[in-house]
């Protein structure tokens, strides 16, 4: 049992940072409490769903440096995956009712991460050997199939119609009202970040950091990049496929039009504004935009004119990418990446990358 | 004993033979030069060795076991380190991430034991820290530990090159032109150090074309072009084979 | 006939593709505002920004000629705007920033026209006056006059391309910078504008498929775009990048393969088939069937 002097000495350790993401995480639970309306906490709900999302996807383009505009499948196994157990398997075809399987949705919690974990490293695969315009189109390929399919296997998904999801609940305790879900999913955005923060400060974050910086030297330096990159699908993606059972049982609802590429490409922007490759970034990124947006979505201008988000997303994408690289809250670090790279490449060191790629 | 046994070594890469048939090897503790013109084929030698290419054919055997064919991420942790010869530090890392990724292949720690941050797991990163740190100091960069490798000055740069591939804890270590671009004073230096490394029981192999360094230091000269080995001795041998003389004025006049 | 659609698309992009080796995701938008902008020539009046404005009304062989030119423009301000200041940072951000920019055209699109069709005249040229599409019978098949004008177009567009960029100064400029972009400029190329002529000439490619895609399906929307743009990206990796011929013969492929697997499988499926053949195609075979002179990985 540590001492009190030494859990003193730990919170001062981790001086204004720690400081900060603690006060933040107390304001963050006592929220609801002051707040009373429905429609704050809502938003506040979709805002963390997207901060886990951002932070998830931080790990593969950020950190690693892999372009992947196909993340909204990750979600769509998920929630998916839950759904039709739910609904498709246990209440159609074994008559279960919901209520008498409430456990369920926490184990799907997992399940769900697991299953897009599996998703994650089966789409990656095929992409170890190319580069970053190729990746990325072929991730953007894979999403777009995961959608078309969830679109027209009628049978499994119920196409077009979607499927409804119940609440999520504990034993009686339903967590059906805006207030219970926020609670949850705040805990498991805490959960989520303090994952992957653990995750990317350890050798394995070392690791793919220095597989984004120059491949050919992480290989040599002992680093299984194809093993690595692997990794880095299958951990990314397991956040989303959390999300994705979350997501499904707030919404109560699963259709193919909640996992379309513009999602992904929502993502990707989120971590590009926030700032790629450090913790803090995507989230921030992520409460931004995701907050403007939907505090907005009931403007009467916006809800006439919906293509202005569009507008405003793809000139802040183009924008950042030519004024600030690194995001708004990129560190020096991330922003370097981004610069003009001097050194040419010879003819002999493009094979050896495609030879090391290749195996 | 042999530490590096290479027999018979070819590579080609579509119509253009850069290594042929060349035979090559190294004893424990012995400082090889690889030298020859531009485009003889050495650095594509050490990349066939290290396993950046697949050689076309030929053996080669390290320690007694064959690593032809092998991933480089597997011969690094057979044993064999290199450095490269265009300089390939992780930029955006500091000096000391740079020399603690160098480590990676002799660390366990995985995704569970990461997040759960064991013991073990704690204490091993501890442990690759302060070698780490102990490397940096070794090189003479202690005190630079934080810096972004970008930052630094150039010789300090090929210096945590060395760091990082000593962190992988070879017995090989293959190094690339780690003089290009230095000053006397700092090839004295590198000399020096590498002398030291040797000292310490380390093999080494090293590209160059700073003839001083070179025969100043190798125990043993090979001389490599157009992908052939066309001389091999001590380096006073070497230096006056007209073979070799020729190789390097014949460039030169054509060029 | 959908292929040589495809075709002429794919054609544009990878002569981009070549040369700045860059994945142009705006360059569906591009194809879409060339049938708007056919469309804006072809009436008498339209909404856009929600005001009627007062067009002139020409034919469409006048029309489209027009449209070209100014999605031309277009492109080569895109160019400049959004990938000309990225051209030697590391590839994520110039591919970004071509999301960005198609995302920012598909909407100020649609701001402008609407989000819904928007009607693309009949041409009478093609279309008889009982409203159906002129045609002439071969061995027991009904060939439109439209399609014989697709068909007919894309080739001499071809043609016309293949010997630009194989027999003219500016070609072969065009063809040393795809090859090796900091040699050529030593040799005294001037790449900047080299990559804008490429663009004029890309996107008036696409701008024209734009055009008769108006003419074939009768209508024109904003988000049409983005659907072709990619099936043009993976005729393009088909035929082989950077290989004009290539494209060419890898947009027809498409169109084939795509109206046979639908045919055979299911229409709803369609797009679908369009990635799995890219997957497939990027997994075993990325420089195409024609070959790239590009090295796709690295």
């Amino acid at each position: 049992m540590p001492s009190v002097s030494s859990i003193a000495q730990r919170v001062r350790d981790l001086g204004w940072y720690g400081a900060f993401v603690i006060a933040a995480v107390a304001v963050a639970m006592v929220l609801p409490l002051v707040i009373d309306s429905a429609r704050w906490l809502t938003l506040l709900t979709i805002v963390l769903i997207y901060v886990v999302l951002a932070s998830g996807l931080n790990i593969v383009v950020g950190f690693t440096g892999l372009l992947d505009l196909g993340y909204v499948a990750f979600y769509a196994v998920g929630g998916y995956y839950t759904a039709i157990l739910f609904i498709q398997v246990l209440e159609s075809h074994f008559g279960v009712a919901v209520s008498e399987v409430w456990w369920l949705f926490w184990v799907n919690l997992l399940i769900g991460g697991i299953l897009a974990s599996i998703a994650g490293a089966i789409i990656g695969y095929p992409t170890l050997r190319l580069r970053g315009d190729y990746l990325a189109i072929m991730t953007l390929a894979f999403g777009e199939i995961i959608r078309i399919v969830a679109n027209n296997w009628d049978a499994v998904t119920r196409g077009p119609s979607g499927i409804s999801v119940p609440d999520p609940a504990v034993a009686g305790f339903v967590f059906g009202d805006a207030r219970r879900l926020y609670w949850l999913i705040l805990g498991l955005a805490i959960l989520s970040v303090f994952l992957i923060s653990r995750v990317i400060r350890s050798r394995i974050g070392r690791a793919w950091t220095a597989i984004r910086e120059d491949e050919i030297a992480a290989e040599a330096m002992g680093i299984h990049t194809s093993r690595y990159k692997l990794l880095s699908y299958a951990v990314g993606a397991f956040f989303a496929g959390v999300m994705g059972v979350f997501f499904a049982h707030y919404l109560n609802f699963v259709h193919p039009s909640n996992f379309k590429l513009m999602e992904s490409i929502l993502m990707v922007s989120l971590v590009v504004l926030g700032g790629m490759g450090n913790l803090i970034g995507p989230i921030a990124g992520a409460v931004l935009w995701i907050s403007l947006q939907e505090y907005l979505r009931d403007f009467e201008f916006i809800q006439a004119h919906p293509e202005v988000r569009g507008i405003a997303m793809g000139a802040v994408l183009v924008a950042m990418m030519v004024l600030r690289p690194q995001g708004l809250l990129g560190s020096r670090r991330v922003a370097l990446e981004m610069r003009p790279r001097t050194v040419h490449q010879s003819e002999q060191e493009r094979q050896a990358v495609a030879d090391v790629r290749s195996r | 004993m042999a530490v590096l046994e290479v027999t018979g070594l070819s590579k080609s890469f579509g119509g253009l033979t850069a290594v042929n048939d060349v035979d090559f090897h190294v004893d424990e503790q012995e400082i090889v030069g690889l030298i020859g013109p531009n485009g003889a084929g050495k650095t594509t030698f050490f990349n066939v060795i290290t396993g950046v290419y697949e050689p076309s054919e030929g053996k080669i055997e390290f320690l007694g076991t064959s690593i032809a064919g092998r991933l480089p991420s597997q011969v690094t942790k057979l044993g064999i380190a290199r450095t490269f010869q265009n300089i390939r530090l992780f930029n955006d890392m500091t000096a000391l991430e740079n020399v603690m990724v160098g480590q990676h292949c002799r660390m366990k720690t995985n995704v569970f034991s990461a997040i759960l941050r064991t013991p073990r797991a704690l204490r091993e990163e501890e442990r690759v820290r302060d070698k780490a740190l102990a490397l940096l100091e070794y090189v003479g960069l202690k005190g630079h530990a934080g810096e972004l490798a970008m930052n630094l000055p150039y010789g300090s740069q090929r210096r945590l090159e060395i760091a990082r591939a000593m962190a992988t804890d070879p017995q090989l270590l293959f190094l690339d032109e780690p003089a290009a671009g230095m000053n006397p004073q700092e090839t004295e230096d590198l000399m020096r150090l590498i002398r030291r490394i040797r000292d310490e029981g380390m093999t080494i192999i090293l590209i160059e074309h700073d003839m001083r360094l070179v025969m100043g230091i190798s125990d043993r000269i090979v001389v490599l072009d157009h992908g052939e080995k066309i001389a091999e001795g001590s380096p006073d041998v070497v230096r006056q084979d007209p073979k070799v003389i020729e190789a390097y004025l014949g460039h030169a006049v054509e060029a | 006939m959908l292929g040589s659609l495809y075709a002429l698309i794919a054609v544009g992009y990878t002569m981009v593709y070549g040369i700045i080796e860059l994945i142009n995701f705006a360059f569906g938008e591009l194809f879409m505002f060339g049938a708007f902008i056919s469309i804006a020539m072809m009436v008498d009046s339209m909404a856009i920004f929600g005001q009627q404005v007062n067009l002139p009304g020409l034919h469409f062989l006048l029309a489209v000629p027009i449209s070209m030119a100014v999605v031309a423009g277009m492109g080569v301000a895109i160019d400049r705007v959004a990938y000309r200041p990225l051209r030697n940072a590391p590839r994520l951000a110039a591919l970004i920033s071509a999301i960005g920019m198609s995302i920012l055209l598909q909407n100020v699109a649609q701001a402008m026209f609407g989000s819904s069709q928007v009607f693309f005249p009949d041409i009478g040229l093609f279309t008889g006056d009982n409203g159906l599409p002129k045609y002439i019978t071969v061995s027991n098949a009904q060939i439109t006059y439209l399609q014989i004008f697709v068909v007919a177009v894309t080739v001499l567009a071809m043609l016309i391309l293949n010997f630009f960029v194989q027999r003219t100064r500016i070609g072969r400029a065009m063809r040393a910078a795809a090859q090796d972009k900091s040699t050529s400029a030593l040799m005294g190329v001037n790449v900047n504008r080299v990559i804008a002529i490429t663009f004029i000439i890309g996107s008036a490619m696409g701008a024209l498929a734009g055009g008769m895609y108006g003419a074939i399906y009768h209508f024109a929307k904003p988000d049409m775009g983005f659907i072709p743009g990619l099936k043009a990206f993976i005729a393009a990796v088909l035929g082989g990048i950077g290989n004009i011929p290539g494209a060419f013969l890898g947009g027809i492929t498409l169109g084939v393969i795509e109206s046979l697997g639908s045919a055979y499988i299911s229409s709803s499926y369609r797009d679908a088939f369009a990635f799995v053949i890219l997957i497939l195609l990027l997994v075993f075979k990325p420089s195409g069937l024609l070959g790239s002179h590009i090295s796709e990985k690295a």
